[in-house]
Parts: structure tokens; C-alpha cells; sequence
């Protein structure tokens, strides 16, 4: 069993059975990446990714498996933080300055991904808030269609005809661009 | 459908991000843990508070009254000018317990069944017999009474060991002596009286206002008082030795 489906079933016991470390490894780079792409800022998904983990780890007695799966359970947490996160935004993005992180030095191959991801988040911050949403789950949280189906309330093939409009779309101006 | 573009673009996750962040997120608490912390803080508190209110309690009985062994006896020690409120000059400490009492015809006195009466075999020169006054005391019932030409007293009271009164006296003004080879208490003067001008005024602990020698028989405590230096310590325990038991009925006339 890998480390994801062992994060997927564990439950978190007051003795602390739960392989945090594990679902730690597996999990962060699908919440790192759900929130890029939901929110379209690196360094705003990183600070928004901790704050999930800490409100996870700080409420971790209340996750019970039999009302699903950690990794659904990680990640309604990490929706409403995202959800959260925009509303404050739209409230101050007006006086908002642009995120910067002065700490950070890219490589020259880091450099040409934060390119590409500086375009798909320019073209990301377009879309309708719903496709985000899907758009995000299937390739930030990697969620199958199914899952997302649940999650946003609509038919499975809704999701995949709104998924397969979204990347053809992006695919299309990412061409165009270039 | 060609979405390798997508997972090209996706930035890695900082190592240095992951690894704070594990560190960081390990190092709290659940929401439990820190209910549990806060309650537990609270209590903390809270018994600290609760101590240290018991220890202010503490010591300010302590600084008002101690009880003080000596022998089979007990003295109260007080630090403040005056014992307790509501006590009077004359008015004892009571000692723990059921004072022995009944009503009869309407008054409340005190049942001294089962105490032996005493009367002196010898009393200080210029001293005689006189009536002992009615009760007027609430712990204690007077036995005896003699007064020389100047209307100078000597009393002697009695009061049930269980119930009854305690000498008192503020700190160096009382020491443990004996009568017959028994413990007792010599206790130096008495709270002075307010003058009449100044009634509620605090009250002031005199040394010159007579002496009060205490001891037990049975289970009874005895104490001979004076209200002046007119007799000596020596004089008032070579009193206390000389008593003897008498019959009840020999009581109303106390010898010699």
C-alpha cells in the first residue's frame, strides 16, 4: 500500500497512529499545487498551503474515516482556506501591492517553470470562478472527474466536458502566444 | 487530451518550505491538546489564586490569635491590641466545644456537676471573705471573692475545661508556673477599659491591671484575679496552693 493510500485510510487516533509524515509527503505537493493553480501565485499558495496543514494537524481528532477519506477531508479544509483567501483578496485588491519574495532565487530552470506558470496563471485568472475550481482539483489536488463531481455538485461528464473546454481553451491561447 | 502543458508549468514545492513547514506544524498542539493546555492553565490559575488567598487568610489569623500550649492548657496569643472583636475586658475566649448549661428560671448558667469547689487555705494579709457577686459572666461563674480595707479584690472563677474560657494576653505578657508541681498561667494585666469619652476607641493591653493565674483540676480550670498590683505572683500562687476541695453546700461561704 503507498504512502497516499495509507493517507487516504489512516485514521487519526488520540494515540497518534496516523503516518503523518507519510500523508505529509504525499499530500503537500497536491495542496501546493491546488492552490497555484486556484489562486495563481506561488508564494500566496505556499502560505495558504501551511495554513491548511495547520489547521489539519491542529484539528486532527476530529477527522473520522468513515465520513471519508483524509485526502477529501485535507482538502475541504483547503477549499474553504482558498475560498477564505479570495474573499479577503477581493476586498483588498484595490490597495494590494504584488506579491513579491525576496528570498527567493529562482534556477534558470526553476526560472523558465515560473515562466510558463506566470502565462497558465494569467491565463487561469480569466476563467468563470467554477472552472477554476475544477480546473484546480483535477490538476492541482489531482482528483478524479468523479471526485470533483461530488465535490462541486454536478454530473461526471459535466466535469469532464468543462475540464476538456478549459485545457483545450488554454491550450489554444498557449499556442497562440507563442 | 494534451494537458502535459499543465503539469510542465506546475512550480515544485520549495524543500525548504516542506520542511519548515513539517517542523512547525509537529511542534503544536492539536485543538484538544489546546483546550486541555488552556484548562489546565486556567486551574493552574486559579489554584494559585486560591493559595494564595489561603495563605493571606492564614496569616492574618496568624497574626491575630495563636492558641498556645502550656501544660494541659491552652492561652490565646493575640497580636493586635485586641483579641477578637466583641471581647470584653473580662470576657475569655471560649474553648472549642459545648459549654455545659441549662435554663433555670429563665437565666442560662453554667453546670458545674462533677466540678470540685475550692476554697483557700490561706489568702494574702489584709484579705478576707466577701460576698461573691451573682452571675454575670458568660463563660465562666465566680466562686470566691475577697478584698482587703481599699476595696481591692481577689476572684476566683471557675469554667468547664470543654466549652469554657481560655486566659488570653498578647505576646511576652503571659509564662507558664506551677501550682502544686501543675502547669499554669500567669498572665500580666489585662485590655484597659476605654475612657468613657471614647468608648469605641482600640482598645490597649495594660500590664499594671492585676494578674490572672490559671490551672486546671479535673475537669475544671480555675483562675485567681486581681485588677491591681496589689498582690505579688508569689502571694497569688501561694493562694492557688493552699486551696482545697470543700463540699458544695460549704461553697456560698467561701473560708477562711
Amino acid at each position: 500500500m503507498s504512502a497516499f493510500e495509507k493517507a487516504k485510510t489512516a485514521r487519526v487516533s488520540a494515540s497518534g497512529e496516523m503516518d503523518w509524515a507519510s500523508a505529509y509527503e504525499e499530500l503537500l505537493p497536491k495542496v501546493y499545487h491546488y492552490f497555484c493553480l486556484r489562486i495563481g501565485d506561488r508564494f500566496e499558495a505556499e502560505d495558504l498551503t501551511a495554513a491548511t496543514f495547520e489547521r489539519a494537524w491542529r484539528d486532527r481528532e476530529r477527522f473520522r474515516t468513515e465520513l471519508g477519506t483524509f485526502t477529501n477531508w485535507l482538502f475541504g479544509i483547503a477549499r474553504h482556506v482558498a475560498i477564505a483567501h479570495l474573499r479577503q483578496h477581493e476586498q483588498k485588491q484595490s490597495t494590494a501591492e504584488p506579491s513579491t519574495e525576496e528570498s527567493y532565487r529562482p534556477t534558470e530552470e526553476a526560472a523558465a517553470t515560473q515562466e510558463e506558470f506566470d502565462r497558465l496563471a494569467s491565463m487561469l485568472s480569466v476563467l468563470p470562478e467554477r472552472e477554476r475550481e475544477i480546473f484546480s482539483l483535477k490538476y492541482g489536488a489531482q482528483f478524479t472527474n468523479r471526485s470533483i463531481a461530488k465535490i462541486v455538485r454536478l454530473s461526471e461528464s459535466n466535469v469532464g466536458t468543462i475540464l476538456h473546454r478549459t485545457v483545450s481553451r488554454l491550450r489554444e491561447q498557449l499556442e497562440d502566444g507563442k | 487530451m494534451k494537458d502535459d502543458f499543465i503539469y510542465r508549468a506546475l512550480p515544485e514545492v520549495r524543500k525548504e518550505f516542506a520542511q519548515s513547514l513539517y517542523a512547525r506544524i509537529r511542534g503544536r498542539p492539536s485543538r484538544s491538546g489546546m483546550r486541555l493546555m488552556i484548562k489546565s492553565h486556567r486551574i493552574l490559575q486559579f489554584a494559585i489564586i486560591l493559595g494564595v488567598l489561603l495563605l493571606v487568610a492564614w496569616s492574618q489569623v496568624r497574626f491575630w490569635i495563636r492558641y498556645v500550649p502550656i501544660g494541659d492548657l491552652w492561652l490565646v496569643e493575640f497580636r493586635s491590641t485586641q483579641p477578637t472583636t466583641g471581647i470584653q475586658t473580662v470576657d475569655p475566649v471560649p474553648t472549642p466545644g459545648q459549654l455545659p448549661t441549662a435554663i433555670i428560671d429563665g437565666e442560662v448558667v453554667i453546670i458545674l456537676s462533677g466540678i470540685d469547689y475550692l476554697s483557700p487555705g490561706w489568702i494574702p494579709d489584709g484579705f478576707s471573705a466577701t460576698t461573691v457577686p451573682g452571675p454575670g459572666y458568660s463563660y465562666e461563674t465566680s466562686i470566691g471573692m475577697w478584698s482587703n480595707e481599699a476595696q481591692e479584690t481577689i476572684r476566683l472563677f471557675v469554667v468547664p475545661r470543654t466549652g469554657g474560657a481560655r486566659p488570653y494576653a498578647p505576646p511576652g505578657m503571659y509564662k507558664g508556673v506551677r501550682v502544686n508541681g501543675q502547669p499554669a498561667i500567669l498572665v500580666y494585666g489585662r485590655l484597659a477599659p476605654n475612657p468613657p469619652e471614647n468608648p469605641q476607641a482600640q482598645r490597649k493591653w495594660d500590664e499594671t491591671l492585676g494578674l490572672q493565674l490559671t490551672w486546671g483540676v479535673g475537669d475544671a480550670i480555675f483562675t485567681l484575679e486581681t485588677l491591681g498590683l496589689y498582690v505579688t505572683e508569689e502571694d497569688l500562687i501561694r493562694m492557688a496552693e493552699s486551696m482545697k476541695v470543700v463540699p458544695p453546700y460549704l461553697w456560698e461561704s467561701p473560708t477562711p
